[in-house]
């Protein structure tokens, strides 16, 4: 048997036992208002998906947290590469970085409350998770992955700043870019969607969850997080195999 | 003038209490080419870096009469390029690099150098240094990891190239300055009486 098709298999034993263990929980409780089963659930999601409020508000939440994913991953490579190069960038940009990997995501979310407005700050929120995770790999990689003796030799051999950065830095840092960018994106987007529920914009799924809890809609709200796993999942997949197409036979 | 002066050179690393060049000399003129001879550690690399400008001397005089063709002790080569990407990389047009690889006895214009043998990659970086060229010609360790043959394929088109060059060679293989017709001349950075 393929070692694919066993992973497979593996993984669906693995998925399947914790199912078995949802469903047990949920027999237990006994009430499906506090622990909903996972037929209930799988019932609730089918029903959801057939209107168009899920739709919307999928949708908006997908381009809401990718200009926040997108924007947070430029600002985070472009800090990156002004605190390697600029002492003084260093010295006032770096320690805000750490402080703002520090703040919890639910303070960041109301403190940009009162200073953005409700449509525009789940992206602010997913660019500022994104930014300082993208930024401390890429300025990690700037100092340790660029090799000291490819930078002698284009000195050497006068191949010019511009040139020395597009065919020797870049491709150095490349690899921690990507990294760091698929780690940020499922955080972007868990953060992106934690705004959404205390801001509530009017088409999105934090709107749809915090709905659902008001109204004691249990299923409701696990066939919601379910829909943000599921699309975090895919997410994270679509952006490595984007990766590994696009960097086909070239890694060092 | 000639094309390599160097005068009362003296040189230290950071933290190291010897200096490894002191008041050292050299002159070299065109279609001269000298092998240095010492023991490893001796500073015969550091005089490298000294006249390609990566190190600063402490104190005296370096004068080049010329651009410095470096083929560094490593390879050094991009390992994202291909064969003939490393070598367009620093200014040679498609032909210099096909020719320069041909030269060398090198058939793998598309290849990545995590491709090749190690001796194939010190061919490629030999390949880079003649599309290089220059008048002062650094060669540090130039033929190690080759076999005979491809010793001397590459000592031909290095010779070639760099005909009126001066050529500086770092070897352990005495027989590798006989290839390239340098003279053998002890390098003693340091004289023992200064010490």
């Amino acid at each position: 048997m393929a070692e694919s098709v066993k992973r497979l298999l593996r993984g669906l034993c693995v998925v399947a036992f914790w199912i078995l263990v949802w469903e047990a929980i949920s027999l237990i409780v006994g009430q499906e208002l506090l622990v909903p089963s996972p037929a209930l659930t799988l019932k609730t999601l089918i029903r959801l998906a057939v209107t168009k409020k899920f739709w919307l508000a999928t949708l908006m939440t997908l381009v809401r947290t990718a200009i926040g994913f997108a924007a947070g991953t430029a600002i985070g490579v472009l800090l990156a590469f002004l605190t390697h190069y600029s002492s003084a960038a260093d010295m006032f940009l770096s320690p805000i970085m750490r402080l703002i990997r520090a703040v919890p995501v639910a303070s960041f979310i109301i403190l940009a409350l009162v200073w953005i407005k409700t449509e525009a700050l789940p992206s602010f929120i997913s660019a500022a998770m994104a930014a300082p995770m993208v930024w401390q790999s890429v300025a990690g990689a700037l100092k340790n992955d660029v090799d000291r003796q490819l930078l002698e030799m284009a000195e050497v051999y006068r191949l010019g700043r511009l040139k020395t950065f597009v065919r020797i830095v870049l491709p150095s840092v490349a690899p921690a870019i990507i990294s760091s960018a698929v780690n940020a994106l499922g955080f972007s987007w868990k953060s992106g969607v934690a705004a959404e529920v205390i801001c509530q914009p009017l088409f999105s799924i934090g709107r749809q969850l915090q709905t659902a809890k008001l109204t004691l809609e249990t299923a409701e709200v696990f066939a919601w997080t379910a829909t943000v796993c599921l699309l975090s999942t895919a997410l994270e997949r679509l952006l490595k195999a984007a990766v590994k197409h696009f960097g086909r036979g070239r890694a060092a | 003038m000639n094309l390599l002066e160097i005068r009362k050179l003296c040189f230290s690393y950071k933290n190291s209490p010897t200096p490894l060049l002191r008041d050292f000399d050299l002159t070299l003129d065109r279609r001269e080419r000298v092998c240095l001879a010492a023991p490893s550690g001796r500073g015969k690399t550091t005089l490298f870096r000294l006249i390609a400008g990566l190190e600063k001397p402490d104190s005296g005089e370096i004068r080049l009469g010329g651009r410095v063709a470096y083929l560094f002790q490593e390879d050094r080569l991009l390992p994202w390029l291909t064969a003939e990407e490393n070598l367009t990389l620093i200014g040679a047009s498609r032909e210099q690099a096909l020719t320069a690889l041909e030269s060398v006895g090198l058939d793998c214009a598309d290849k990545l150098p995590r491709e090749l043998s190690g001796g194939m990659r010190r061919r490629l970086a030999i390949a880079r240094t003649i599309c290089l060229g220059g008048e002062i010609l650094l060669l540090d360790e130039p033929f190690s990891g080759l076999d005979r043959a491809s010793r001397e394929k590459a000592a031909t088109a290095l010779d070639d190239k760099f005909r009126n060059a001066a050529v500086i060679l770092i070897t352990h293989i005495p027989e590798e300055a006989g290839i390239l017709g340098a003279r053998l001349e002890n390098f003693d950075p340091v004289p023992e009486k200064m010490l």
